[in-house]
């Protein structure tokens, strides 16, 4: 069967002028996302990522290159204002800081906001609004006010006013940065749910290596072009194209392969801890031998 | 020599109100000269309420608060000197930038303490080359530079302050990883350079790990655990009770010491993980 590709990138560029200066920020991205994945973005700082995801969405306009959507080439400048915001409704984004999200007073009506904008009838706008929360565990603080919620919470409520849009594409810019661990834990157990639940397509732009090992997938950008792609597994024990791209690869990948360089025989993609402690196990046995 | 000392410190937020709320209970802890102490605990905890304390800002409702053996509540009415003495940057710092160009942004501080113009602009230049704000970026508007960039032009703010001690709540927030390393390593030369005592407030116990010399574990509102790194780790377990984490190598050693293998519970960064497995192992390299 064919793969069902939802977003496309072929040779995408994208740069911006200032003061006659010309600054490419990303230069022939190639990219697949299918269908119900989970993809994770990594980066450091200044990579292209946010660039990357504002040009998915149609909030950037490509330099050069093709982007399909939904199995459609998009040319912005055929598409009428109606087609913009469709495409807009159905790839949602949620972004970085928490409170710069909520624009409500009361927590559903935050969530109630996107779908009222598209005149949505009460009822229909009831019956998302009320899913929308169940589903990010949030329904119990339907009728608070958003400045009482720890940051993790106001996440979720902003991925809540997300889904009450119903997305088919949701991309987390960087949502979980600002978070404490325990924020960053519930956001990224909502986006899981999303995921194997709900069949959405989740793109996760992070530095967090520990929320990229749990992605289907996982594609680095560095300086504005893809410098691997793979599953977490492939992509992680490949330590110094991870440095050279100013990342770093999780500390238990990095001991096996300190180990294994030091001569003894470990795995060298080994990303948790449960691995690890199986493949050194492993080693001390051989050594009573 | 004690940079700051808390005896028996408590704070409780609109007391007297049913919105009561007690942040730091009963916190008896001294904080040492020219080491830098990390400050983890959950949101919530009291980390940022007890920095507070230490710089003046919020005046502990029990207990007494010394900066370099005196009382800073003995004079009220002196309260801003400690705040000079003790310099504090809070989270996300780079929000606070506000003035036109990135050199009298880093002046704001030395200006109010009333020094005098060759003095703000050596102090100014300091601050900067501490935190790698190369000289031709000091005459451009603080809100054209990165975000990166912007976060050290914020905390240059406060060291051109020279204070005594200097406490950074969360300074690698939100950065990648090539950012934290270089933000905590600058932190961290300036105190080797200037002899400073450093505070740092973190969430990330492997920086914790990395760049401090005493760890203060905070939880609900009570210093919880109080010790060298490699103390601290070796309570993985207890680290663990208050839900916070531990590196993921020290998480390793723990298992295998728990199926039964010699080694050291307080082991915390990737080159010691090595060095004590190889050790154990009984050798150097290609075990034979």
């Amino acid at each position: 069967m064919a793969k069902d590709v939802i977003i496309q990138a072929k040779g995408l560029s994208y740069s911006y002028e200032e003061d006659g200066k010309k600054t490419e920020v990303l230069h022939g991205v190639d990219i697949e996302i299918e269908k119900g994945t989970f993809t994770a973005v990594l980066g450091h700082n200044g990579s292209g990522k946010s660039t990357l995801a504002k040009l998915f969405n149609l909030v950037l306009t490509p330099s050069a290159g093709e982007l399909w959507l939904f199995g459609k080439k998009i040319d912005e400048k055929e598409l009428s204002d109606d087609e913009l915001y469709e495409i807009r409704r159905r790839v949602g984004m949620v972004f970085q800081n928490p409170d710069n999200q909520l624009v409500a007073t009361v927590v559903e009506e935050d969530v109630a906001f996107g779908p009222e904008n598209l005149g949505v009838r009460p009822e229909e706008i009831r019956r998302r609004v009320d899913d929308a929360l169940a589903l990010v565990g949030m329904t119990e603080f339907a009728r608070h006010s958003p400045h009482q919620l720890s940051g993790g919470q106001k996440q979720r409520v902003a991925i809540a006013g997300i889904l009450a849009l119903s997305p088919d594409v949701i991309i987390f810019d960087e949502s979980t940065a600002m978070l404490d661990p325990i924020g960053r834990r519930e956001v990224i157990d909502t986006i899981k749910k999303l995921r194997y639940d709900e069949g959405k397509t989740i793109i996760l732009i992070t530095h967090y290596m520990e929320e990229a090992a749990e992605a289907d997938r996982v594609v680095v950008l560095s300086d504005g072009s893809v410098t691997a792609v793979g599953t977490p597994k492939e992509v992680f024990s490949k330590t110094e194209l991870l440095h050279s791209a100013g990342l770093e690869a999780p500390q238990i990948t990095e001991l096996m392969q300190a180990l294994s360089d030091a001569g003894y025989n470990v795995p060298r993609d080994i990303l948790d801890v449960e691995g690890g402690a199986m493949a050194i196990s492993k080693l001390f046995g051989e050594n009573k031998r | 020599m004690n940079a700051a000392q808390l005896k028996n410190v408590s704070y409780i937020y609109s007391k007297d109100t049913p919105f009561e709320k007690t942040a730091v209970s009963g916190v008896d802890i001294t904080i040492e000269s020219g080491l830098t102490t990390g400050v983890i605990g959950h949101t919530g905890s009291g980390k940022s309420t007890l920095s507070q304390m230490i710089n003046g800002l919020i005046k502990p409702s029990e207990g007494e608060v010394f900066v370099l053996g005196k009382n800073i509540w003995d004079e009220p009415k002196k309260i801003k000197q400690v705040r000079f003495r003790v310099g504090l940057v809070f989270q996300y710092p780079e929000y606070q930038l506000f003035e036109e160009t990135v050199r009298a942004d880093i002046a704001f501080g030395p200006k109010n303490m009333k020094l005098d113009k060759d003095e703000i602009e050596r102090r100014v230049l300091d601050a900067a080359r501490f935190v790698g704000i190369p000289e031709d970026m000091l005459d451009r508007s603080p809100f054209d530079l990165s975000g990166g960039q912007k976060r050290r032009v914020a905390i240059a703010g406060v060291i051109a302050m020279r204070p005594d001690i200097l406490i950074l709540d969360e300074p690698a927030a939100g950065l990648d990883p090539r950012g934290r390393n270089e933000i905590l390593s600058r932190i961290s030369e300036y105190k080797k350079e200037t002899g400073s005592t450093v505070v740092m407030i973190s969430h990330s116990m492997e920086d914790m790990a990395k760049y401090c010399d005493k760890i203060l574990v905070m939880n609900r509102g009570k210093a919880f655990l109080y010790g060298t790194p490699s103390e601290i780790f070796s309570n993985a377990h207890l680290v663990e009770s208050v839900g916070l984490g531990v590196p993921q190598v020290t998480r390793l050693m723990q298992k295998l010491r728990d199926m039964g293998y010699d080694l050291s519970p307080s082991v915390y960064t990737v080159e010691d993980a090595a060095k004590e497995i190889i050790r154990a192992l009984g050798g150097g390299g290609n075990a034979s």
